[in-house]
């Protein structure tokens, strides 16, 4: 079965030509990629040089006859599609039958293999794309490709590898994705001696995902899956507080797969949403299964781009699988009760009197010239007393109290949660907001003394023009003459705002105007949960800690303010041991 | 500098103070009581910058001089111990031993000249307020006082002079912008008060005033420039007022109402109590609806539920609707001493306002949400 031929020259011609080998790692996405063709179960790689001197593939798998070694090296020699429909349906990694034979031409290169049940092998030699040899030999069952010297006669090419540590990354870079959708393959990658990695056949996804990205991300790892007709999507993520500056913890798959591509990535993003500060990429391994008909592989000669039919349905199966994966995770704060571990609050008087430290904040954070020193009017956390034993009982989290007024230190079962008040009280606004706003309920307060806004000409045209869309948030405001406005009412979940800033703020994205009220909504959402969160450097009781917690408990997205930084950070017990080197 | 010192005189004086004392300041000083003695008396300082507080004790003054200690830890060593008489003696170095015959202790302190100058204005006009007058004023408004809020200062009490139909009263008001009480009391000689036209009391020298006018008596006031100084028996306190403008209120405080309501004062106060409890941060408002001899009020919380009590009034006007913050209500009703209180209510979007008969002077505001 495994008999190769020669394509006729249409469909060779359909197949479009390119480059195949561009670098070591490149050579060994191809070699590895036959050994899993071929049904191999152990596959190791072992390299000198970074591969510039050497890269030598050995697997168990189905093994090549003396005819089929003389023809894989023979351009568009494949055995894994026939005609031109079969490119329409490809199962299999390779289809193109130029992998071999564009690696020959660049390389010295050596097969050696056995084909399952015989007991004879052959050894095929070839060099710079010349055939020097084809012996009897006794091997393995299995194939071994050898190559030498990669780029030997093309001295432009080699000119432009680069250190052999820098190309061993891209080889370890290219192992890890080939291996993980095929936990039932092992691995393993030596460098010379040394062995780089060694990734044993195990069966399960999860293991093979904690051996290639570690086990505190293994441990961390949350699954969700969607399907959709004949859309699978299968999705491992880790929490977006093991998010990296790279992408390169993001791992694609279509149908076994691994693909690069722009637009999943986008998707995947999409999907973790305001959970990722800005620049920040999370650790994903999703595998999409689909329809072969439904794509295209043939679009790039190292086969990592593809097409989809209905890209849009994809796209959006990835971002529901993502955010309902994320939505149903559990978060430290779930179903926990807080209480302060003094239950007696410390003076109201006392409490009013100025703090000596303030810490600022990111400068993406809000306008400057917003501190506030005093503690939370009553009216934000009417006061809740829980009973005392009610603290020794909920063993879970204990609050031990405000570092530097700003961050609000927790103990939890595994350890220490550093929580940031303003990001936390920033996310409850902002879902409270939200909610109230969905249910077109929002509790507008009105103001005793209005306020006057003296705006500029341009905002004053902007607040004429589209002014109605603030009383759909919450806010009144009316023409008084001129430039001067009267600020009448405001949502009553807004406390200790400067009305100023916020509404000039406000026009320039109302200004900006998006035509998706949507964006718009959330935009503005996320100006006033900026605007009336308590701030870093503002002293909190415990009672008022415990309830900001406890309701920090009650969002849909407690880790993550709605500009996407995160509002806890937690550090194990097993860090700290590693920290003070109790445990090693 | 070296004294003997009654035990429980001395310990008054320094509890009262501990409320002023810094207890983690970026300048150790404000921490300490300073200590003056000349002849027979000796006389306490304490100082957070923005207020300052000084006492006089009598006291038998073997040497006269001064030193600074450690307010907080002089607390604990007086509440400690059961003698009758201290002896606090200054050492070199800025040493001071402290003992009561039973312990000793030798504290480390800092050198008394560091200690911020305490500077009593001099030539202030003084007027005498019954000191019962001044911690009601100071109770019926300070609870509404906020932090910064819709661009102005609101951090303190605002005080000034009025007169009506030729009398002379203080007022003291304070607002968040969302409710406002005021009080007016008539005072004998008020009018020499140099309150030019009002000063802004912070919140916390209006808590360290009722401090000093909490022991009854008579409490003597006075206003000069940016400062505020109170004098009640030997004791001195100096307020820094604050530099803020405070809003005019005057347009929103309605003037007649048509159909006022009476009811007794604990029956609100309890119904909102109730209606608090359904209330969290997204949903606080209760429903208040007047209707023909009916004052109906519901609190609903999508979250929760739905709270209703109705109270049989007398009330003759049109049917009303405003949402209020309950919490509002709480705050001024707990307050106020009336058994009947008087209650209007004109319009969904103008405050509905708090009175009472025992509650001379007082008006409480309060500005509906719009729900
Ligand atoms: N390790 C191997 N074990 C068994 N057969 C192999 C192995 N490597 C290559 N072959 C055979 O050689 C043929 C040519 O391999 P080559 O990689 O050039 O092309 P391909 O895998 O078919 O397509 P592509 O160019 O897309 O990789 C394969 O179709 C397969 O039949
Ligand atoms: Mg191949």
């Amino acid at each position: 079965m495994n008999t190769i031929r020669i394509l006729p020259e249409k469909l060779a011609s359909q197949i479009a030509a390119g480059e195949v080998v561009d670098r070591p790692a490149s050579v060994v996405r191809e070699l590895t990629d036959n050994s899993i063709d071929a049904g191999a179960d152990r596959i190791v790689v072992r390299i000198e040089g970074g591969g510039k001197r050497l890269i030598k593939v050995s697997d168990n798998g189905i093994g090549m006859s003396e005819d089929d070694l003389l023809l894989c090296v023979e351009r568009h020699a494949t055995s894994k599609i026939e005609r031109a429909s079969d490119l329409l349906n490809v199962k299999s990694l390779g289809f193109r039958g130029e992998a071999l034979p564009s690696m020959a031409a660049v390389s010295r290169m050596q097969i050696t293999s056995l084909p399952q049940g015989r007991l004879t092998g052959h050894r095929l030699k070839i060099s710079g794309g010349k055939l020097l040899a084809i012996e009897e030999t006794g091997a393995p069952a299995g194939t071994i490709v050898e190559i030498k010297d990669l780029f030997f006669n093309i001295p432009a090419r080699r000119k432009f590898l680069r250190a052999a540590r820098t190309e061993t990354d891209h080889i370890v870079d290219v192992i890890s994705r080939a291996a993980m959708p095929f936990p039932r393959i092992g691995f393993r990658l030596e460098d010379g001696a040394k062995k780089i990695l060694n990734l044993p056949a195990s069966g399960d996804t999860l293991s093979r995902l904690s051996g290639l990205m570690g086990r505190k991300v293994g441990e961390a790892i949350m699954e969700g899956e969607e399907r959709y007709g004949d859309l699978s999507i299968k999705v491992y993520a880790a929490p977006p507080d093991f998010a990296r500056s790279r992408g390169d913890r993001l791992f694609v798959y279509v149908n076994g797969r691994n693909i690069r591509d722009r637009f999943i990535t986008k998707a995947i993003m999409d999907g973790y949403g305001k959970r990722l500060m800005r620049g920040r990429y999370p650790q994903v391994v999703l595998f999409i299964d689909i329809d072969p008909l439904e794509i295209d592989v043939n679009v790039h000669p190292t086969k990592q781009e593809i097409r989809f039919r209905n890209a849009r349905k994809v796209f959006q199966a990835i971002v529901a699988a993502i955010e309902s994966m994320l939505a149903r995770s559990p978060h430290p704060f779930s179903g926990q009760e807080f209480i302060g571990s003094e239950s007696v609050p410390a003076r109201k008087d006392l409490l009013s009197s100025a703090s000596d430290s303030f810490i600022s904040e990111p400068p993406w954070e809000y306008s400057p010239g917003s501190e506030r020193r005093e503690s939370l009017d009553q009216t934000v956390y009417p006061s809740r007393t829980a009973p005392l034993e009610q603290s020794v009982v909920s063993a879970g989290a204990r609050i031990i109290g405000q570092l530097g007024n700003t961050y609000i230190l927790c103990q939890v079962e595994d350890g220490l949660l550093i929580v940031d008040q303003h990001a936390a009280h920033e996310r409850i606004v902002y879902e409270n907001l939200k909610r109230s706003l969905a249910a077109s309920r929002v509790e507008v307060q009105g103001l005793l003394i209005p306020h006057e806004l003296e705006l500029s000409t341009k905002e004053k045209r902007v607040i004429l023009g589209k002014g109605d869309r603030l009383r759909g948030f919450g806010i009144e405001i009316d023409h008084f003459g001129g430039n001067t406005f009267l600020l009448r009412a405001v949502p009553a979940l807004l406390k200790n705002v400067d009305w100023n800033s916020f509404i000039s703020e406000f026009v320039t994205e109302l200004e900006e105007g998006t035509p998706d009220e949507d964006v718009l909504l959330d935009k503005a959402v996320t100006l006033m949960a900026c605007h009336g969160a308590i701030r870093a450097g503002q002293r909190l009781s415990h009672e008022e800690m415990a309830r900001l917690l406890s309701e920090l408990g009650e969002m849909d997205l407690p880790t993550n303010c709605p500009h996407g930084r995160p509002i806890f950070k937690r550090f194990t017990y097993y860090e700290m041991e590693k920290m003070f080197k109790r445990v090693v | 500098m070296e004294i003997k010192i009654d035990r429980s005189e001395l310990l008054k004086s320094v509890s009262r103070v501990q409320s002023i004392i810094e207890r983690k300041s970026s300048m150790p000083v404000l921490s300490t009581i300073l200590f003056d003695a000349s002849g027979s008396d000796v006389r306490l300082s304490a100082t957070d910058l923005e207020l300052g507080f000084q006492e006089t004790i009598s006291a038998n003054v073997i040497q006269e001089g001064s030193i600074t200690i450690s307010g907080r830890k002089l607390f604990e060593i007086l509440k400690e111990s059961k003698s009758e008489t201290f002896l606090i003696k200054m050492k070199e170095n800025n040493w001071v031993f402290i003992s009561d015959e039973v312990a000793r202790f030798d504290l480390a302190c800092i050198a008394p000249d560091e200690f911020p100058a305490f500077i009593e204005p001099e030539g202030v006009a003084m007027v005498e307020i019954d000191a019962d007058t001044l911690t009601d004023m100071i109770n019926k408004t300070i609870y509404a006082v906020t932090l910064e809020e819709a661009g102005f200062n609101l951090s303190g009490v605002f005080t000034e002079r009025v007169s009506n139909d030729g009398d002379d009263f203080l007022r003291m008001i304070a607002t968040d912008g969302h409710r406002l009480s005021m009080i007016d009391k008539a005072i004998t000689n008020v009018g020499l008060l140099d309150l030019g036209k009002g000063v802004m009391i912070p919140k916390k020298g209006m808590s360290e005033l009722n401090r000093l006018a909490s022991e009854g008596g008579t409490v003597s006031i006075g206003f000069k420039q940016k400062e505020c100084v109170a004098k009640k028996g030997n004791a001195v306190l100096v307020i820094r007022l604050l530099d803020a403008k405070f809003p005019d209120y005057q347009a929103v405080v309605p003037k007649e109402c048509a159909f006022p309501i009476l009811l007794k004062r604990s029956l609100l106060l309890e119904a909102m109590r109730k209606m608090l409890i359904l209330s969290n941060e997204r949903y606080r408002a209760v429903k208040i609806t007047l209707e023909k001899d009916l004052l109906d009020l519901i609190s609903t919380n999508p979250d929760l539920g739905e709270g209703q009590e109705k109270i049989e009034i007398k009330y003759a006007g049109e049917r009303i609707e405003a949402g209020f913050n309950p919490k509002y209500f709480i705050d001024i009703l707990q307050s106020m001493e009336s058994d009947m209180i008087r209650m209007e209510f004109t319009e969904s979007t103008r405050p509905c306002v708090l009175k009472g008969d025992a509650d001379k002077g007082f008006i409480g505001l309060i500005m509906p949400m719009r729900v």
